[in-house]
């Protein structure tokens, strides 16, 4: 017993780690029907972006780099995908990360020829701010004067059919951000109240348990929990994207993880019984 | 795996392998594309700094469009640097003044925007009739007044915890912040949870690029 204690806790993090991969590998390539419920914060984004104004622009606003890809690329592709079907005019700005603006142009570049939209007409590229807070209060008042000029063309944002009609945020009719930061903070604290457009978010996993308050509260309408939130709105929109076949590694994962904290629990445990030291 | 995959594939292949070592051991092929990343990182983000924000907002209105005054911006920038010599150190404070004149202002208002809608929002009824529930919640009228009443026991617990003004010897008010103290701890299994969650999204995503994307697995 004391040599199964000591070995459990003992084991070199290499093995683990092979475990990991393995199962991460199987995962993606053997289809394994694991069941995924859609939630009510993934359903909530996905009405708000079903129920947004069509003579209105949305807003899609992006805080994140190749760092976390692997959740808020997914997520910002349902986001414009779902944008794209409902045939909704919406503009890409990107805030904290430079990165971030040239993504998720790489994302509506794509989603864009599948869907016929047109730059400049549909979509556009306000770029990248690093003021996060001097660019939404200026927003709140007038758009136009605040940003000025899209990124791609460099040319004033007056000249581009899609922002006709388009002066300040009473104009805006959605807004999306995809974060790998806290960003949601300026977000509610300077342009939510000041306008009737939803305000969806879509964090990274790690962030997410905290923002179910703001989702009680109804300061936001809706949230998808990083890679799983992406997974249930690829499910809501009848898709089989990346995230649908990731989620079934993401579940083993957690159960190898389980598993191992039992283990060494026990392993502790028992060491403790027979008047170990750990 | 393709050898004409284009250059970026095999450079983003090595790159993540690279990286990958280090769950080995320490060797000098990580380190090397670590400083790499953080490098193109950094430069990327000069890069961008200027292109589309100092170029577009500051150098082109001052020297194409006439806009002369932008060049005071330039003066209130370079205060900032006088902090490095011992002699003009007290000029960074004029702008390190103004720029927290602007944070504080703003800060004002975001924090009255965002917790007020949250402390209104803990004010839940304790027992819920057909008609004060939410339209798609899918909740019944019980299932939400236990839902506000376990809000409310959680929310008193909590606060009671993180009250410091008095020593807590009442055992009610030990027991109350016991239990804020269990409440806390299932909020940090959750949060550490989701952090494992997220970490292997980004492991799958990179291991889905080295199987699909490089040697065409899958």
């Amino acid at each position: 017993m004391s040599a199964l204690s000591e070995t459990l806790q003992t084991i070199d993090r290499r093995y683990l780690y092979a475990t990991l991969l393995i199962i991460v590998i199987v995962g993606l390539l053997v289809e394994i029907p694991l069941p995924l419920a859609v939630g009510p914060q993934a359903r909530g984004f996905y009405d708000a972006v079903e129920q947004a104004d069509p003579n209105k622009i949305a807003i899609v606003s992006t805080l994140w780099s190749a760092s976390t890809q692997g959740e808020n690329r997914p997520q910002t592709r349902v986001i414009l995908e779902h944008l794209m079907r409902r045939k909704l005019r919406f503009a890409l700005i990107a805030f904290g990360d430079p990165q971030s603006t040239i993504l998720a142009q790489e994302i509506a570049e794509d989603l864009a020829r599948a869907h016929g939209y047109e730059y400049g007409k549909q979509w556009i590229n306000l770029g990248y701010r690093a003021d996060i807070a001097g660019t939404l209060k200026g927003i709140v008042r007038d758009l136009n004067e605040t940003l000025k000029q899209d990124s791609i063309r460099n040319r004033p944002l007056a000249q581009f059919e899609v922002m006709r009609g388009v002066h300040n945020i009473r104009d805006v009719g959605l807004i999306a951000e995809v974060s790998a930061s806290g960003n949601y903070v300026s977000w509610l604290g300077l342009v939510v109240g000041s306008t009737d457009a939803p305000f969806c978010y879509a964090p990274t996993s790690v962030m997410a348990p905290e923002l179910y308050t703001y989702i009680d509260s109804g300061q936001m309408k809706g949230m998808l929990f990083g890679i799983k939130g992406a997974a249930e709105y690829e499910r809501l929109l009848g898709i089989r994207g990346f995230t649908s076949r990731a989620i079934t590694p993401v579940s083993l994962a957690l159960v190898l993880l389980f598993v191992l904290i039992g283990l060494g629990n026990y392993g502790m445990y028992a060491s403790r019984k027979k008047g170990g030291t750990a | 795996m393709e050898w004409s995959h284009p250059i970026g594939i095999w450079i983003g292949a090595i790159g993540t392998l690279a990286l990958f070592s280090l769950i080995y051991r320490e060797n000098w092929l990580y380190r090397l594309f670590e400083h790499m990343f953080i490098g193109l990182a950094a430069g990327y983000t000069i890069k961008a700094a200027w292109d589309e924000i100092l170029e577009t907002q500051w150098w082109n209105p001052m020297v194409h469009d006439g806009q002369w005054p932008w060049v005071f911006a330039l003066f209130g920038g370079f205060l900032f640097y006088t902090i490095f010599t011992k002699r003009y150190n007290w000029m960074s404070r004029i702008s390190i003044g103004v720029l927290l004149g602007f944070a504080a202002g703003q800060a004002f208002q975001a924090t009255a925007n965002l917790y007020i809608p949250q402390i209104r929002g803990s004010f839940k009824p304790l027992w819920v009739n057909e008609g004060m529930l939410r339209a798609g919640s899918g909740l019944t009228p019980l299932g939400q007044s236990l839902n506000n009443i376990l809000f409310v026991v959680i929310i008193v617990t909590v606060m009671t915890y993180f009250f410091f003004s008095f020593e807590q010897r009442n055992k009610v008010v030990q027991g109350t912040a016991r239990t804020g103290r269990l409440m806390l701890m299932f909020a940090f299994g959750a949060i550490f949870g989701s952090t494992v969650m997220a970490r292997m999204a980004l492991l799958i995503d990179r291991v889905w690029f080295l199987m699909h994307d490089w040697l065409g697995i899958g």
